[in-house]
């Protein structure tokens, strides 16, 4: 394979030309292909499996402006299980990056989302709850 | 007064666009009249005096649902916020409103001190129309809370305020504050040859624009205004400063239009380098469209002040509050929204004039130093807080 086989870059956020040129020097000069999407799209699996499934291309990933803030990364990290490529990447405009890892999505991020599933359902509880004693507690606007 | 500035929102550092000028700008009017403050944000901000900033920052959990996040932030934030407001016993809170937080209306009831909640729209109109509302339910009756416990609500425009009474929130307690500009920094003669040099503006007649590309901006009919302009003014050039969602929409318009030799698009640049990118313009542009639901465009651009400021002609629609601020002919030039040709044919009319260009500027200039400024801003906040702890 040579360094000329395309890689697949999915953009959620941030400048979509930076991004390119900071994974392309990560990977060592692939030519890459960006997909613009919206952040929102994640839950589009289809449509996204279909664009990181290029046969014979050397890495597939997924861009942002800032890695720390990007939200849904399990999600992202189980659609890049179904990527083609050797190598696989979750990365940022300033050039923080994450690499797939099969074994750590397995050892670590799957029960960390059980985890954070169960705490998110407590959270939910919990605010609905407070917020409803709240408001029968105070007066509330009237929306109509 | 001793003032606690409270930033929620999920947005980690920010440092360019209309609501980091906001808060910026409200924080250095409170300090230019005397008044103390401290700032506990969830993300960093680059304020001049670091010791006044407290970043409490989100919870790295909750980052695989929608939504869960803000709503959890809520009790760290009371949690963490609360020792330190206690020390500092704020006169008031002074809380920029974001979705699903409802964690200063605890606060303020324990602190036992008035709530100013900073409203610029509605989160559950914002999530339908702009975005996509996941936990409707929830994110209405966070909102709910904080409309029922401030004490008083600054909003931007009357838009905003028309909005919110519709919501059921009480229209006494509301303060119409529209946006400012610092007129020191944001003035006329600006030195910005350096600019025109480096993005190659000599001999041209430059358009600028600023924004976040956000849906409200009409960047995509600034675009599609390119090449009608260019056919009426040959040596025109546009420079489009800042980032956002339709960048690529924007750069897709300008290619099939074959324009791109006469637009440059900076990307986003350090607010304290927007003065000089706005002073290598002849005439800036803002293009604002009414609201995708068709009601009226609420917002309050910063950008619009700081073009006011900046003493350059200015050409725009009057959506809004702009169409209050502008007046055709007088200190700008009206274009009808949604009509890139209109604008196309203003622009080009401004370009070839520049007698008229100065005397629009000018105009501009003085309602931006006798009428908007931050201090001023601040200002309609402390007297509205002092009214109400008379009351």
């Amino acid at each position: 394979m040579t360094p000329e086989t395309p890689a697949t870059l999915i953009v959620l956020s941030g400048h979509a030309e930076t991004l390119r040129a900071t994974w392309a020097g990560q990977l060592g000069g692939s030519a890459v292909r960006i997909v613009l999407m919206d952040e929102k799209a994640v839950v589009r699996a289809r449509t996204i499996i279909r664009e990181l499934r290029v046969p014979g291309q050397r890495a597939a990933g997924f861009g942002c402006k800032q890695l720390e803030l990007q939200r849904y990364q399990f999600v992202l990290n189980t659609y890049l299980l179904f990527a083609t490529g050797r190598r696989k990447h979750i990365l940022d405009e300033t050039g923080s990056c994450v690499e797939f890892s099969l074994l750590r999505y397995f050892v670590r991020d799957f029960p960390s989302f059980l985890l954070e599933l169960a705490a998110s359902g407590v959270i939910l509880l919990t605010a609905y709850l407070t917020l409803r004693v709240r408001l029968f507690a105070g007066s509330r606007p009237d929306r109509t | 007064m001793n003032v606690a500035f409270l930033r929620t929102d999920f947005y980690g550092h920010i440092s360019v666009g209309g609501s980091f000028t906001h808060t910026r700008g409200f924080l250095d009017g409170l300090e230019q009249l005397g008044h103390e403050y401290l700032v506990i944000s969830s993300g960093d901000l680059p304020l001049r005096d670091r010791r006044r900033l407290q970043v409490i920052p989100y919870s790295t959990l909750y980052r695989n649902l929608p939504e869960v996040l803000s709503i959890a932030y809520n009790r760290r934030l009371i949690r963490r916020a609360l020792p330190l407001l206690r020390d500092l016993k704020p006169d008031f809170l002074y809380h920029r409103h974001s979705e699903f937080n409802y964690a200063s209306s605890v606060l303020a009831r324990r602190l036992d001190v008035p709530l100013v909640l900073e409203c610029n729209g509605s989160e559950v109109w914002v999530k339908k129309n702009w975005g996509k509302v996941y936990l409707e339910r929830i994110l209405q009756m966070a909102e709910d809370v904080q409309f029922a416990a401030a004490d008083l609500v600054a909003v931007v425009s009357d838009g905003v305020k028309d909005q919110l009474v519709r919501l059921g929130v009480d229209g006494n307690k509301i303060l119409v504050n529209p946006n400012g500009v610092d007129p020191e920094r944001f003035r006329p003669n600006i030195d910005s040859s350096s600019v025109r040099t480096k993005l190659h503006l000599d001999g041209k007649v430059v358009a600028g624009f600023i924004g976040t590309f956000g849906a409200w901006h009409g960047v995509d009919v600034l675009a599609r205004a390119v090449r009608p302009t260019v056919d009426r003014v040959p040596n025109i050039h546009f420079l489009i400063i800042g980032e956002g969602t339709l960048r690529g929409e924007i750069e897709r318009i300008i290619a099939a239009d074959g324009v791109e030799a006469h637009v440059t698009l900076t990307g986003s640049i350090p607010h304290d380098a927007v003065p000089e990118y706005l002073g290598a313009c002849d005439l800036l542009l803002s293009p604002h469209v009414q609201n995708s639901d068709g009601t009226v465009f609420f917002g309050s651009p910063t950008k619009l002040f700081e073009y006011l400021g900046m003493g350059k002609a200015i050409v725009a629609s009057g959506v809004g509050q702009i169409g209050d601020i502008l007046h055709d002919g007088v200190n700008a030039l009206l274009m009808k929204q949604r009509d890139h040709v209109d604008l196309a044919e203003k622009i080009a009319r401004l370009a070839n004039d520049p007698a008229l260009r100065e005397r629009l500027g000018a105009a501009a200039r003085r309602d931006a130093v006798e009428t908007f400024s931050w201090r001023m801003n601040a200002s309609r906040v402390v007297e509205a807080v002092k009214q109400l702890k008379r009351t």
